[in-house]
């Protein structure tokens, strides 16, 4: 469909009265000085106040148009304000972007992944004896701030479990393999950094219990897309990567972040991780190599940190973080090393 | 009477003579690429009709339209001028303007295009969707 119309177009519309002002031009040039005749001034006459007549109408019906258009345009982004709240913001912006104009398609991919799993430890004890308006409070809070990261470093949020997230990089935009695994360990560092903003709250309102998480994160190859019919869609991913992410999210001690090789392979120059021992988790029968995710190395220089990594030997401390009991253990473990280092 | 189908599409409404009841009912969406190209022959077929009208005939307009673009206003406030020439010499013409009740400006189009016809009988008439 055409939205703007040709001059001659135009034209064509109003041929009835451009004939009437034709006819005019010539009974003008034909009449010299003489009077023109009344019967033919009163047939222009008419042509014309027919002319302003549908002119009128015109510009009645237009206007109206206009109103009914803006009303509808003013309904569909009251729609797509309210629709937004309850799909991803990435799936939101590739249905209604400019590009995606012909209906967002049932279409799968397959492509290489970051997942990320989360949930909190021991959420129904925390919760189990608090009022249904203040778990809601908790939950939304809890929710915003996790929603409002993912949304910062470009996860698409796939689903919420009660208080567990599955949020993924990689779909429906891309910034690279690498980029993409980076972003989703630094969203993890930094939704694991904001749980203390959560204590804060859920403390004026009497839950004084410590709110502790468990993550982790997997890359690998996905098939992510819309599932299910034209009635109801749902952008999601599915793959081994997927239950893989999910079984060792469980494996996970309080507010540690663990991640597979393959996303250590990625993000090991940029953010520091210690490894950890194999896991075995149901479904896969090879043990899991894993790591556990600290910091961003350009975080770790501050004050309170004391850093060092080369090959066989790396150190991060950070004296405000360990506990009294840990620091005695720490001492007994460098003075080992100490004497090691004497001896050789 | 001449014959005149023409299947819908998204952009232009679908056209429907019924020469045994002398009829002709426009429906759908109306916003052609080109309206002047898309109404000539309707126009013209309208005109043949009004003009091959016998005395005890009654030639009817149905309109039932869902979107129309300014071109289009233009084009039925011409069909609907014309038509009050022909009814004013009489010719009997009924013009039924149908619209949904959830479509409550296309009334007041009615309205609008009914404004200032005389001979021709305009109804406005709301329609179960």
């Amino acid at each position: 469909m055409s939205t703007s119309k040709s001059k001659g177009e135009i034209h064509d519309l109003f041929q009835s009265e451009h004939s009437v002002i034709s006819h005019a031009r010539e009974l003008l040039a034909s009449s010299g000085k003489s009077k023109i005749d009344a019967k033919e001034f009163e047939i222009i006459l008419k042509g014309f106040s027919s002319a302003l007549n549908k002119l009128e109408k015109i510009i009645r019906i237009h206007d109206r148009q206009q109103h009914e258009i803006s009303r509808l345009s003013d309904k569909l982004s009251y729609i797509s304000k309210q629709t937004s709240r309850y799909i991803p913001q990435q799936v939101y912006e590739a249905i209604f972007s400019k590009e995606n104009q012909n209906e967002f398609a049932l279409t799968v991919e397959r492509k290489k992944m970051a997942v990320f799993f989360s949930d909190i430890v021991n959420f129904s004890e925390i919760t189990q004896d608090i009022e249904p308006e203040l778990l809601a409070l908790t939950m939304n809070t809890y929710l915003n701030e996790m929603f409002n990261i993912a949304k910062e470093y470009g996860g698409t949020i796939d689903k919420t479990i009660g208080d567990a997230l599955l949020i993924f990089f990689g779909a429906p935009k891309t910034l690279g393999e690498k980029e993409d695994v980076l972003a989703c360990v630094n969203m993890a560092i930094a939704m694991r950094k904001s749980i203390h903003k959560l204590e804060i709250v859920l403390q004026q309102h009497g839950i004084t219990k410590p709110i502790k998480v468990r993550m982790a994160i997997h890359a690998g190859f996905c098939t992510v897309g819309n599932f299910g019919n034209q009635d109801r869609m749902d952008y999601t991913i599915i793959g081994n990567p997927v239950n893989l992410a999910s079984r060792l999210q469980n494996e996970a001690e309080n507010n540690q972040i663990l991640i597979t090789q393959e996303v250590f392979t990625l993000i090991q120059d940029d953010i520091y991780c210690e490894k950890k021992n194999a896991v075995f988790v149901k479904g896969f029968h090879y043990p899991i190599l894993c790591y556990e995710v600290f910091d961003l190395y350009k975080n770790m220089k501050k004050p309170n940190d004391i850093s060092a990594f080369s090959e066989g030997f790396s150190v991060y401390f950070n004296n405000k973080l360990v506990s009294k009991d840990k620091k005695k253990e720490i001492l007994v473990t460098l003075n080992k090393i100490i004497d090691t280092l004497k001896d050789t | 009477m001449a014959e005149c189908n023409i299947e819908g599409t998204k952009d232009t409404p679908k056209v429907y003579l019924s020469s045994e009841k002398k009829e002709i009912t426009i429906s759908g969406y109306s916003y052609p690429e080109n309206s002047v190209e898309f109404y000539k022959p309707i126009l013209e077929t309208i005109d043949n009709a009004v003009a091959s009208l016998k005395d005890d005939e009654t030639f009817s307009l149905n309109f039932e339209l869902l979107y129309f673009n300014s071109s289009t206003s233009k084009i039925l406030i011409d069909i609907f001028d014309k038509l009050e020439e022909s009814a004013t010499t009489g010719k009997k013409i009924v013009v039924n303007w149908k619209y949904s009740g959830e479509n409550e400006s296309m009334a007041e189009y009615g309205n609008d295009f009914k404004e200032g016809l005389e001979a021709v009988s305009f109804n406005i008439i709301e329609v179960e969707k």
